[in-house]
């Protein structure tokens, strides 16, 4: 379970002070697919960012299982992250100079996994996208759509309890971003993961269990779907 | 710690793939500038380091050999020689001693031709020294240094041996300078009768050989045998003007020094000297200053090699940040970044450290001491040892470990969002 309480970020430029994030308060339950939507410049990505450990907010709280997140310094998060998140960014972001399994195994080497258990896990992880037979390609070598799969894999294959998705569709063509929300609907109903996705395109968050929609900063909408 | 959190493995992977996926010319132009900069650390400093042990080695080798006892400057002989001798041959590391009877002379060639008292003949100045043949060539290999005609024996009634600096066409050939109105003898070579003129006192001679050290103490010498130098100068003490003693391999100069000094008990007031201390003032300025630009020389090399590793890394991470970013946001720790590029920065380092080595140690070095450099000072080879090679490598590993650090630092302390965003 995650807590949102009054979280506000404001950004200052200069003497001009920019509020993204207006005392944003919402809980999101284990297991739950959530679809944050809303027009460009709402506060979908800051959500995210702040949600995932990635930004600090200016003030209020993420509460996760207990225990305040916005209290844990950098190395902390670093290492909260390691554990209990995947992220999948907008344009992949794969190492370039690492093959598809290497991405992979990447944080299970960071977690102490041995070498064999992580080629091993990271191989499970590509075959639940599919990508098996696509082990040894480099970033270079493969679509968007079968990037953003091993972006997936990657995020997955140390088991995290919270998937967090910034616009994962958002360079894919339909099919492939069919394919793509396919797989975050598996990986919500058979492993329960609970998965927190941005998006822009109100259709893709249909397939989300709840969406909450966002306008300047606000809630302005919060339903099951 | 980092190997608490297994930062060290990560890094290590990931330098590994980075190495290993990057353009192979890259790679290789980074390589072989760290080569150019560690042979540029070595060579210079080597050749600098070269001439000045040539200077030394040449003037130990003809002149000091181990010790070398002169007269105080109030003297014009070693008083008492046969009891220094005593002294010198009771020393438990003695090898070998030569005892040298010097006195400015003139030369000149070309005499007989002389019509009328104003006409000019060819002439120069030299130290006259007389040997014993057999036991200099024990001392110093003189012998060695005779590059035309031959050696002295030890009954030759009227043969000498010449420097090289005293005959124009070896002075040019080891590089001397010549001015207009030099005294050198133009014309003379090996077989040329000259006479020399010692305290008034005239000798026609010919000339068995010539000596080149590359030193332009001995260089600037006439060698004949002791008996007839002593003739000449009219020295019938036996007291020498010069004592050069050899001593066994690997015995200390300054011990055997201070054993003599100690059993002279200042009898004989001479001044007794290692070869070091007998290094003349402007030799020992020339060492020290060319021992410090060697020194500045490898010094800026080393700051170089920082700035191009430096360059390298910080580019690299700056193009990379947000890869950097990215590997923060999946839980890579900041430590295995770093250690990601410090391994990096070693690899381009320890790799050219390596080559430039094998080529310094294996194929510079044995080249220069088969062909050594002539200069008008001596002859210089590239002075360097192993030791000094592992030692400027620590050197610049040490810096390339700094150098890939701080780039690699200065981007991984940075925002993750802002890395990521590229903001």
């Amino acid at each position: 379970m995650i807590s949102v309480k009054k979280l506000v970020r404001k950004f200052s430029t200069g003497e001009t002070e920019l509020i993204a994030l207006k005392g944003l308060t919402f809980e999101v339950p284990t297991g739950q697919f959530l679809a944050i939507t809303g027009r460009s410049g709402a506060g979908k990505s800051t959500t995210l960012y702040q949600l995932s450990l990635l930004d600090k907010p200016t003030s209020g709280s993420i509460i996760m299982d207990g225990q305040n997140l916005t209290e844990l310094d950098e190395k902390q998060k670093v290492i909260y992250r390691r554990i209990n998140f995947g992220f999948i960014f907008q344009d992949y972001a794969l190492l370039p100079t690492l093959t598809a399994q290497e991405n992979v195994m990447l944080p299970l080497l960071m977690q102490g996994i041995g070498k064999q258990e992580s080629v091993r896990k990271a191989y499970l992880a590509l075959k639940q996208v599919e990508l098996s037979d696509k082990l040894d390609n480099l970033p270079s070598q493969l679509s968007g759509g079968q990037q953003q799969r091993v972006s997936i894999a990657r995020s997955i294959v140390h088991g995290p309890k919270i998937l967090f998705a910034d616009e994962p569709t958002a360079n894919l063509d339909v099919e492939s971003s069919k394919t793509i929300l396919d797989i975050f609907l598996k990986l919500n109903k058979k492993e329960k993961l609970t998965i927190i996705m941005v998006t822009h395109e109100p259709e893709y968050a249909k397939i989300a269990k709840r969406e909450i929609v966002l306008s300047d900063g606000e809630i302005v909408k919060d339903k099951l779907v | 710690m980092f190997w608490k959190d297994n930062s060290l493995y990560v890094g290590f992977f990931l330098a590994l793939r980075e190495i290993k996926r990057s353009s192979s010319w890259t790679t290789a132009l980074i390589i072989f500038v760290m080569t150019l900069t560690f042979l540029n650390m070595n060579l210079v400093g080597g050749v600098l380091i070269g001439i000045v042990h040539g200077v030394i080695g040449s003037y130990k080798q003809y002149y000091s050999s181990d010790i070398i006892v002169t007269p105080s400057t109030q003297n014009d002989v070693v008083k008492d020689t046969s009891n220094v001798m005593t002294v010198v041959e009771s020393l438990p590391t003695f090898r070998y001693a030569s005892l040298r009877y010097t006195a400015p002379a003139l030369i000149e060639y070309g005499y007989q031709r002389k019509v009328r008292t104003t006409d000019l003949a060819e002439s120069a100045e030299g130290l006259l020294t007389g040997i014993n043949p057999a036991a200099e060539d024990k001392v110093t290999h003189l012998s060695a240094a005779v590059v035309a005609g031959s050696y002295l024996n030890e009954n030759d009634a009227n043969g000498v041996l010449i420097g090289s600096s005293l005959i124009q066409k070896y002075a040019s050939l080891r590089g001397q300078a010549l001015n207009i109105g030099s005294k050198i003898l133009k014309n003379a070579d090996v077989g040329s009768k000259i006479r020399i003129t010692v305290n008034g006192v005239q000798k026609e001679m010919i000339i068995r050989g010539i000596v080149s050290t590359q030193g332009t103490n001995i260089d600037s010498r006439i060698f004949l045998t002791d008996t007839l130098a002593r003739e000449l100068m009219g020295n019938t003490s036996l007291n020498a003007s010069e004592i050069a003693i050899l001593l066994k391999t690997n015995a200390s100069a300054q011990a055997a020094k201070d054993y003599i000094v100690k059993n002279l008990h200042g009898d004989n007031d001479v001044l007794v000297q290692t070869a070091t201390d007998a290094l003349p003032g402007g030799v020992t300025d020339v060492i020290n200053t060319f021992t410090i630009l060697g020194n500045i020389v490898g010094g800026i090399a080393l700051i170089v090699g920082a700035v191009t590793i430096f360059i390298v890394i910080f580019v690299n991470a700056i193009t990379r940040r947000k890869y950097i970013g990215i590997l923060k946001g999946i839980g890579i720790s900041g430590r295995a970044i770093e250690i990601s590029y410090i391994l990096q920065a070693l690899f381009y380092s320890v790799s050219g450290i390596i080559i430039a080595g094998i080529l310094a140690l294996w194929l510079f070095v044995p080249y220069f001491d088969l062909h050594p450099i002539h200069y008008p000072l001596a002859n210089g080879s590239l002075a360097i040892t192993q030791t000094e090679v592992v030692l400027r490598g620590f050197a610049l590993s040490l810096i390339s470990f700094i150098s890939g650090f701080i780039p690699a630092w200065m981007v991984t302390r940075q925002n993750t969002l802002d890395s990521i965003l590229g903001r």
